[in-house]
């Protein structure tokens, strides 16, 4: 598997204490890569060493195939799109005019402008001085910054940060097909599960500035416990028999969700005389597994 | 050149030409009074006027170079822009083009001051005009003095996001600057706006002939030149070194 980004024991520590301890990243190429803790756990320090903004105290970091380090990031972000915390926005100039800041350092045509504002739907917004735009605004701005040149990698921290329902959906659809449409590897954090969970295609969680977990989604979704609840003609007696749990709100857990198991299951309380008035399946999702990986006191 | 030309557009509607004609104009209209009180004709006219010129720059020079200097940082400050710049610029590269681009101002502004010397001179027709030389000598005086103050202020405005404390030191250095004069060589060397005077080559004497101010010329001040061009230099080299170790 061809990696876009690959670090090895990357650790940043601030007098002393670790805020990334060790951290063994591996974002393949052409992923959306979910990287997924809580507040403080050390996604952006880790971002900005990927973009050599802050020096690693110890480890590597490779980004592209090359090494990064203060010294060459700006060879290797001339082929990375990034959007760390607040967008960089002039408040004096408008969003063409602070484009053109990037569009300039990047040696793009001028066309491009256009594009990304056109990418981001602020292409109506003409000489309106970006001080007057709106949160959401001024981040879709920042995206568009990120976007221009078609950067073989974007770093986006939080991007839907202050964006409103419609433009959260908005932006999680541009990140979902940007690896189609331009080919791109995207590593994009966030804290909010259900955020990661429409997007990304792999995850990595990151706790206390230690990976806990990374691989495909699907891997992910695979490690969570599923149960059948359900409700009887007589709940206390259908949990005696197959020996589950009968909660105080009335249902009765099970914790077997395969199919024979569950025909097993239907046919001794038939057989019985217990009838089932509801059978559902559940599973504890991605924030149980979150917070049984993370530990209890992560906040989301 | 390309980051030269970045700053300036980062600029836009920030109005530093307005600034820097205003603090001109200031200077200038008080040479004008100046003029006036040497009357028509007068054979000191110039002399007083080159002699005037780097005392009151000392004050309105400084103050533009802070003001213009705080400025160029500010607009990637207020913009949470250095993550962004430092990704895509060389440290290097960019900070000497922020300075160059203030150095470019104040050469504006000490190119308009001394086409506004002319005019003045010239309205009252005094008859003691300098050399060509003496226009270079107080030229150059006056830009390396201004770049000088840009190079201390513009350290400041970087590193320091809350632009008080960058104004807060030109506002000081430029009353300094104002007094300066008065004090000793030795001391007047330590005050970076010292150096509008110091550097000059125009001295007077104040009790040579029937109480009336001589003017003479000295020949240019190459000691103080090194000390003002060492203190540039420091400055900048000071202020991109602490900025690449800086963690954005």
């Amino acid at each position: 598997m061809e990696l876009s980004i690959q670090t090895s024991g990357l650790t940043k520590a601030y007098s002393g204490t670790k805020v990334v301890d060790a951290l063994d990243l591996a974002v393949p190429r052409g992923a959306v890569y979910g990287f997924l803790g809580p507040n403080g756990a050390g996604k952006t320090t880790t971002m900005k060493m990927l973009l050599g903004l802050v020096r690693a105290s110890a480890g590597s970091a490779s980004v592209l195939g090359m090494s990064v380090t203060p010294r060459n990031r700006v060879q290797v972000n001339a082929r990375v799109g990034s959007l760390i915390e607040s967008p960089s926005c002039y408040p004096h100039l408008t969003a063409r005019e602070n484009l053109e800041v990037v569009r300039s350092l990047r040696g793009l045509p001028k066309r491009s402008i256009g594009e990304a504002l056109a990418t981001v739907r602020l292409d109506h917004t003409g000489s309106k001085p970006v001080g007057a735009f709106s949160l959401g605004m001024r981040q879709r701005l920042g995206l568009a910054a990120a976007l221009m040149g078609n950067p073989e990698l974007l770093l986006l921290d939080e991007p839907t940060n202050g964006l409103d329902p419609a433009g959260i959906q908005e932006i999680r659809e541009l990140i979902r097909r940007l690896p189609a449409e331009r080919g791109c590897t995207v590593l994009v954090s966030s804290h909010l599960l259900s955020e990661i969970d429409q997007m990304s295609d792999h995850v990595g969680i990151i706790s206390h500035g230690r990976m806990v977990w990374q691989g495909p989604l699907g891997e992910l979704h695979a490690r969570a416990r599923r149960w059948l609840e359900l409700r009887t003609t007589d709940n206390e007696r259908a949990a005696r028999l197959l020996n589950a749990s009968c909660g105080t709100d009335g249902w009765v857990r099970v914790p077997a969700v395969d199919d024979e198991p569950v025909a097993r299951m239907t046919l001794s309380l038939a057989r019985e005389g217990i009838g089932i008035v509801r059978l559902e399946e559940r599973n504890e999702g991605l924030e149980g597994i979150f917070l049984a990986l993370t530990g209890s006191e992560a906040s989301l | 050149m390309r980051n030269l030309v970045l700053e300036f557009a980062k600029l836009r509607r920030k109005r530093v030409p307005l600034m820097a004609f205003a603090l001109v104009a200031a200077v200038l209209a008080w040479l004008y009074v100046d003029a006036h009180g040497e009357g028509m004709a007068s054979p000191r006219g110039w002399h007083s006027l080159f002699f005037a010129a780097p005392i009151m720059n000392s004050v309105f020079l400084s103050l533009l170079a802070s003001v213009v200097a705080s400025r160029v940082a500010d607009v990637d400050h207020e913009a949470n822009a250095w993550k962004q710049l430092l990704c895509l610029q060389r440290t290097e590269g960019l900070l000497a083009a922020k300075l160059v681009c203030v150095m470019l101002v104040m050469a504006f502004a000490v190119a308009l001051e001394l086409a506004g010397i002319a005019v003045i001179g010239r309205m009252w027709q005094f008859s003691d005009l300098p050399a060509q030389g003496s226009w270079v000598s107080l030229a150059l005086s006056q830009l390396v003095s201004s770049f000088c103050m840009v190079s201390i202020v513009g350290a400041i405005a970087i590193t320091w996001e809350n632009q008080f404390v960058a104004i807060a030191c030109g506002l000081t250095l430029s009353l300094a600057g104002l007094f300066s004069s008065f004090l000793p060589t030795a001391l007047q060397r330590l005050i970076p706006s010292g150096y509008f005077t110091l550097l000059t080559t125009m001295r007077v004497d104040w009790g040579a002939g029937a109480g009336a101010a001589v003017f003479s010329e000295a020949p240019l001040p190459l000691f103080d030149y090194v000390l003002a061009v060492s203190l540039l230099f420091a400055a900048c080299a000071l202020t991109c070194a602490a900025f690449s170790r800086k963690e954005i």
